[in-house]
């Protein structure tokens, strides 16, 4: 895998502009409109991403639905997710410190974890499927990711039978039927391929952080943001390869996890 | 000063002031996000401290809300949490981490020769350093650190200072970003309180990025900044930069 180093140092010099002149209001914007607690229809926030001047991000043909989608399926949740049961408990110093140990929700997260890594696997052979990518240094990023992705599940399915549960083998159902399916059906170039990859690389990452937040043990913690920290590296590579800032924010956002119903149950 | 230089100034001023606009809404999403059980249990916890004059701060750090915590501060002025003292210890060793992070920065883009473009990398990367230092401040309340950690500075300094050209320099930072990815591994292999696990999860992913556009950059094997997992392996430890 190689990337230019005049690309990167283009990009970099012009998206510090334009994330100046556009993102802040933009995210402020996204962030208003997709608050659980605002009234914003779908149609609203479709049209909201679909702003004839927005970022060409936004605008690579049938993925602007893609994006759409991939927002309105991920992301905060009126609904609480999944039942919990003395996951917190709070000490004398009033810190609200994780629990010993919940063997069903951190299963659940596990798992969930897992049906997204083997979703992006999935994609991404269908990616390389669809004769769209026809630069080598794509080509070699996609399959680099992909094998990680198949790291990642590995790993995620020890880590299952490790706490006594069955690992997932399916790829995210949820995600795919309201999402991927459509998305992939909508692919008409390299940049439409690699605009999904990097949506599907957020949703990973901000899923990750999310469970750095809420697995029960220090190791899951460990074992989540060590793919989680992966990535985060993809996000930035494939950030890179759409001329975007590659590192975007100071914080990995949390917001574009993947919602309640995508989880996947302990059984 | 030419305009480009003067929009690459004002360009690094938006960015600061933007994540400083942000880190609340960032940390509230971290801990209070309403989708999660466990930490909406948090906030919940928060709010009805309020009514009980907020906790009882004991040999930890008290923080301040307000500062934190946007959903929960609406509601009030202040409250206070306490970490427990061991989350203390790393989130103040931390903090004194991105500090020194900042300083290494600050001092390869003075001492240094580079071009405009990835000197303009380092200064965005070095905000970002001193938002995750703010940020951790806060966590660590009275407890806080100002300057930098004092022992991985003077290791650092010499290193900085004997970096011949941009490439070296860009290896170099790439390094310590790595490092920095890494002790935030570490951390979480220790951290009890979800007002601590839940911030540093979402800064460990942002030092992975950078480890990966300054390895790229520096033209360094794939495998260096695109590894498959993020591992503890060259984290910086509290005993050999005592806080």
């Amino acid at each position: 895998m190689e990337f230019s180093r005049d690309r990167v140092r283009r990009a970099l010099a012009e998206s510090q502009h334009e994330h100046e002149t556009s993102l802040p209001r933009w995210r402020e914007s996204l962030a208003r409109a997709f608050d659980p607690d605002t009234d914003a229809t779908d149609e609203e926030k479709s049209r909201l991403l679909g702003l004839p001047d927005r970022r060409t991000f936004f605008r690579v043909g049938g993925v602007t639905l893609a994006m759409s989608a991939v927002v309105a399926a991920c992301g905060k949740s009126k609904v609480k997710q999944i039942a919990q049961t003395g996951t917190t408990t709070t000490t004398a110093k009033g810190a609200t410190t994780t629990s010993p140990y919940n063997r069903s929700t951190d299963t659940s997260y596990l798992r969930t974890a897992q049906s997204i890594e083997v979703l992006a696997v999935e994609t991404y052979q269908s990616a390389l499927d669809s004769g769209l990518v026809k630069t080598a240094s794509v080509s070699d990023t996609i399959k680099l990711f992909q094998s990680q992705h198949r790291e990642h599940n590995d790993l995620l399915a020890r880590t299952v039978q490790g706490v006594g549960g069955q690992p997932y083998t399916q790829a995210n159902a949820y995600l795919k039927s309201t999402v991927i399916d459509a998305a992939v059906a909508a692919l008409s170039d390299e940049r439409s391929v690699i605009v999904l990859a990097q949506q599907l690389e957020t949703v990973a990452a901000n899923t990750y952080t999310m469970t750095g937040g809420v697995f029960t043990t220090a190791e899951l913690r460990q074992t989540a943001l060590s793919i989680g920290g992966t990535e985060g590296r993809h996000m930035a590579a494939l950030n890179e390869l759409l001329e975007l800032p590659p590192v975007p924010t100071a914080f990995m956002p949390t917001r574009n996890a993947v919602g309640k119903k995508g989880y996947i149950s302990v059984t | 000063m030419s305009d480009r230089i003067r929009r690459l100034v004002d360009e690094v001023d938006e960015q600061h002031r933007e994540g400083m606009r942000t880190i609340a809404d960032h940390l509230a999403t971290a801990h209070f996000d309403e989708t999660d059980a466990a930490r909406a249990a948090s906030r919940r916890r928060f709010v009805r401290n309020l009514g009980l004059g907020g906790a009882v701060a004991v040999g930890g750090a008290v923080v301040p809300v307000s500062g934190l915590v946007g959903v929960a501060s609406a509601q009030t002025t202040a409250t206070t949490v306490v970490l427990p003292a061991s989350d203390l210890q790393t989130v103040v060793f931390a903090q004194g981490l991105e500090l020194a992070l900042v300083a290494a920065y600050t001092l390869a883009v003075d001492l240094v020769k580079l071009e405009t473009k990835v000197a303009e990398v380092f200064r965005l990367f070095g905000r970002h350093h001193t938002e995750h230092a703010t940020a951790l401040g806060s966590l660590a309340g009275a407890s806080k650190v100002t300057t930098p950690n004092a022992a991985l500075v003077s290791s650092l300094t010499p290193q900085i200072k004997a970096l011949t050209d941009e490439a070296a320099a860009t290896k170099f930072m790439g390094s310590l970003e790595q490092g920095a990815a890494a002790t935030y591994l570490t951390a979480l292999g220790t951290l009890q309180a979800f007002e601590s696990t839940a911030p540093v999860s979402t800064i460990l992913p942002i030092e992975a990025q950078h480890a990966t556009v300054l390895g790229e950059l520096s033209a360094q094997p794939v495998s260096e900044w695109m590894p498959a997992f993020q591992t503890t392996a060259g984290a910086f430890s509290p005993s050999q930069y005592p806080a």
